[in-house]
């Protein structure tokens, strides 16, 4: 038993001298390689088709537009030096900036811009813009005209103050240009062919994407600014590694194999926050999380019940304990970060039991059961249906809460085919665009929530209006009858929080929720702060 | 017995049309809808029906299924909706790093049970038998997860002898690849040698009380020789049924230790594929883990004989 023993020690011994020295390969020295993380693989290579927020993040350091949006949400120059428009607001006439190329060595002309959009709204492309820009949208284009290799004209058929906020939209990928060269002789897509500061690399589906550096990249002047200004990539290779597992990210993290782990969960935040080496960066995020209300059907046709719902709800405690104190309690489809969050907009609505016991007496409701579809993407979802739930009995209303799978959810979601549903809608910069997500005609597209007539009409002017202080005007009635109707209830915008260790310089979160990797370098451990 | 091998091979042929019939209604019962899920939640309705069109799923379902099952008798399984890639192609990538896993771990677990578990019989009662029974009572009660998330804290984010996330595939550089699957070989080899351990335990216990091993002791014949030559040989066919069994459903489910290790295995194949929707691979992964679970049964049942006398592939 004693030979057995002192073997089995001698065996572990030998193991960990052995490991000791066969140590993995050490990671590739500072400043060549910089690594982050996904909680998900990309959903695919080309910008703003087949995507979701990972996707834009990713493709966004490979494709750029002809326009970006600026950290303030402002429409910033890209691969446009400049841009007029008609007096009819209908022809946008853009200068290209000249010694752009692309990362297969070609000269960006007006006819890359040219076919790149025409590839976007052919009619057989999925590309998430092109219903915004059709009849039924914002504004259709009807004509993408090249006078000469450095301009381009895009004619619309009619005026569209949105049209540039539109084309730089993350989630449309920036209206990134490619090359025609991405796209096979086949007809297929192959990979991203952009004029952004990292070309694409490889990429291991379920594994890593790797981005390497662009060494004949022109940058504006000035620095970081949202997906526009001065773009420098100070690193020879980006790897984005698909870690799903929070825990796992986070022990890669402090391991240092990891250098920039974005998108913390609320609940890692105190795993990582004071550990030696690393430092914590964020911004509050131009997002919502809230309960989307299906009034058509009884019991929530009654306005009554819906008010009573709402002010149930103790939306500072319930936003305090969700995100672990990260995120803002806000009551309006306007994030707070935006700048028409204006004084209408900031007001929060408070828990009024009395008043909400008194409204569901008045509704004649008598406590059938309510559904409240969640899920646990993200988790915090999960955990605010529970307290909605609890917070809801206390006014006589009886939720049940349904927990479903994200594609389940998203289907039930896309149907209208629910009573309540917890559901989150990622950072849009445009006041507009959040509305949008809520307002429209429930026949033509289930997913809307708020189909009154008056909504439908005061959105439309909120996007054709470009005078600053008449959009607030219109917003803020918007936001009254918001409130009135409730079609849904706003509990809360997250705040981004990402994990760095200490060599990482130039990080900056910002409201879009998109990790931006270039102007970020590995300097020596001990320098630069995070802001 | 190669007369014996094709009846089997043959029997599988329903059984296998059973699991894939079975396998592609139920996925398509499944609420969710693969092109809302590849677009997101602001896609446009005529972007959605357009790629319903593309990847087929706009026909009746009869006639999908027949497309399929006439391209997987043809060796094709079809193409990931999500990446595009073939699915039999996907399928050989994970399952060779799933079955470096599985294999080494089951078999390093069956080693520790057959030693741990025979010694705890022969001193059945004793504190040997406590500890050894203590110990895989323990590793019952411990989810592999957390398991493995313990390990990854102490050996590589603590003394940092091991990577903690990546992958390296055995093909390109088997040494440094052992290296990043030492973690959840070691996981899994502790997870699953704790119902192996009790049942050889158990089986060790029934046959030390036979008759034989009486009359073997009686001969003057050392312990040594008792444990290793009569009572392992009849103590292990309970165990070996376990251990294919363990085979089969690990094949095809480590998903928890491959998301733990960001392993691109099988399971994290699987599960990827059924969040997404992505029928084409969940179908896939499903017939292969069918496959595999004819195959070591198969091979479980050759082998009975090698250890029972009593049993005869006839």
């Amino acid at each position: 038993m004693r030979k057995a023993l002192a073997g089995l020690i001698l065996i572990a011994a030998g193991v960990g001298l052995g490991l000791a020295f066969v140590h993995p390969k050490p990671p590739p020295p500072p400043g060549s390689m910089l690594r982050a993380r996904l909680n998900a693989d990309i959903a695919s290579s080309d910008p703003g088709m087949k995507r979701d927020a990972n996707t834009d993040a990713v493709l966004l350091h490979v494709v750029e537009g002809l326009v970006a949006v600026r950290e303030d949400g402002s429409i910033g120059p890209m691969l446009a030096s400049g841009w007029t428009v008609s007096p009819d607001g209908r022809t946008y006439r853009f200068a290209l900036r000249h010694g752009v190329r692309f990362h297969n060595g070609a000269v960006l002309t007006s006819a890359d811009v040219k076919w790149s959009l025409d590839r976007y709204l052919a009619p057989g492309s999925s590309w998430r813009c092109k219903p915004d820009l059709s009849a039924k949208g914002i504004a259709a284009v009807t004509q993408v005209r090249t006078p000469d290799p450095d301009t381009v004209d895009i004619v619309l058929d009619r005026s569209a103050p949105l049209f540039l906020p539109t084309l730089a939209r993350l989630d449309c990928g920036s209206t990134g240009i490619s090359h025609r060269a991405s796209v096979g002789p086949d007809g297929k897509w192959r990979y991203p062919i952009g004029t952004g500061p990292f070309r694409w690399g490889e990429w291991r589906h379920n594994q890593y994407v790797d981005l390497v550096k662009f060494d004949r990249y022109q940058p504006l002047p000035g620095g970081t600014d949202g997906n526009a200004g001065g773009k420098h990539a100070l690193v020879d290779r980006i790897r984005f590694s698909v870690i799903p597992d929070g825990s796992a990210a986070s022990a890669a993290l402090l391991r240092g194999s990891l250098d920039v782990l974005d998108a913390l969960a609320p609940n890692e935040i105190g795993n990582i926050e004071g550990a030696p080496g690393i430092k914590l960066d964020s911004a509050r995020s131009s997002d919502f999380y809230g309960i989307l209300l299906q009034t058509g059907k009884p019991p929530l046709d009654d306005v009554r019940l819906r008010r009573a719902l709402a002010l149930s709800i103790d939306v500072a405690a319930l936003t305090r304990v969700v995100t672990h104190g990260t995120g803002v309690p806000d009551s309006s489809p306007i994030p707070a970060v935006n700048a028409f969050y204006g004084p209408a907009e900031q007001v929060l609505v408070k828990r009024d039991l009395a008043t909400a016991r008194a409204l569901v007496k008045a509704s004649g409701y008598r406590g059938e059961p309510i559904q409240l579809l969640t899920s646990h993407s993200p988790p915090e979802m999960y955990d605010a249906a529970i307290l909605v739930q609890a917070m809801a009995r206390d006014a006589g209303i009886n939720v049940q809460v349904v927990s479903l799978d994200w594609a389940t959810q998203l289907s039930q979601y896309s149907s209208g085919d629910y009573q309540a549903t917890m559901f989150g809608f990622s950072a849009r910069l445009d006041p507009s665009l959040m509305y949008n997500v809520l307002i429209g005609d429930r026949a033509v597209d289930p997913r809307k929530v708020w189909n009154s007539p008056e909504a439908i009409d005061l959105l439309h002017q909120s996007v054709v209006t470009g005078d600053r202080a008449q959009r607030q005007k219109i917003l803020d009635t918007l936001e009254q009858k918001f409130r009135a109707e409730v079609p849904a209830i706003i509990l809360y915008n997250t705040r981004r929080v990402t994990a760095l260790r200490a060599p990482v310089t130039g990080y900056h979160s910002w409201a879009a929720q998109t990790q931006r990797l270039w102007n970020v370098g590995l300097g020596p451990v001990g320098s630069g702060a995070a802001r | 017995m190669i007369a014996y091998i094709l009846r089997r091979l043959l029997l599988a042929i329903p059984t296998l049309f059973i699991v894939a019939l079975m396998v592609f209604f139920l996925v398509r019962m499944i609420p969710g809808d693969p092109a809302q899920v590849m677009l997101g939640e602001g896609a446009d309705p005529a972007a959605i029906a357009a790629l319903h069109a593309e990847l087929g799923l706009d026909k009746p379902i009869y006639v999908q299924f027949v497309t399929w099952l006439g391209h997987v008798f043809s060796g094709d399984l079809g193409s990931s909706i999500t990446t595009g890639e073939p699915v039999s192609g996907l399928l050989i990538t994970r399952a060779e790093t799933t079955g470096i896993v599985v294999l080494i771990s089951v078999g390093l677990a069956t080693l520790i049970a057959i030693l741990a578990g025979t010694v705890a019989a022969w001193r059945r009662g004793g504190k040997l038998d406590l500890a050894v029974m203590s110990g895989a009572s323990l590793i019952l009660a411990v989810p592999s997860f957390w398991l493995g998330l313990l390990l990854l804290l102490v050996f590589g984010v603590w003394l940092h002898w091991l990577p903690v996330v990546g992958y390296i595939p055995f093909s390109e550089d088997p040494w440094r690849a052992m290296l990043f699957l030492i973690l959840p070989i070691a996981t899994l080899t502790i997870s699953e040698s704790g119902v192996l351990i009790r049942m050889m335990r158990s089986s060790a216990i029934d046959v030390l009380r036979l008759d034989y091993v009486t009359h073997a002791r009686a001969k003057g014949l050392s312990e040594r020789t008792v444990l290793s030559r009569h009572v392992f040989p009849n103590a292990f066919a309970p165990t070996l049924t376990l251990v294919g069994l363990t085979l089969g459903r690990l094949f095809g489910g480590i998903a928890v230790i491959e998301t733990v290790f960001t392993l691109p295995g099988l399971g994290r194949l699987m599960v990827t594929g059924v969040l997404s929707r992505d029928y084409p691979v969940v179908q896939g992964c499903l017939l292969f883990t069918a496959v595999i679970y004819v195959v070591v049964n198969l091979v479980v049942d050759l082998l009975y004989p090698l250890f029972d006398p009593r049993v005869t592939v006839e």
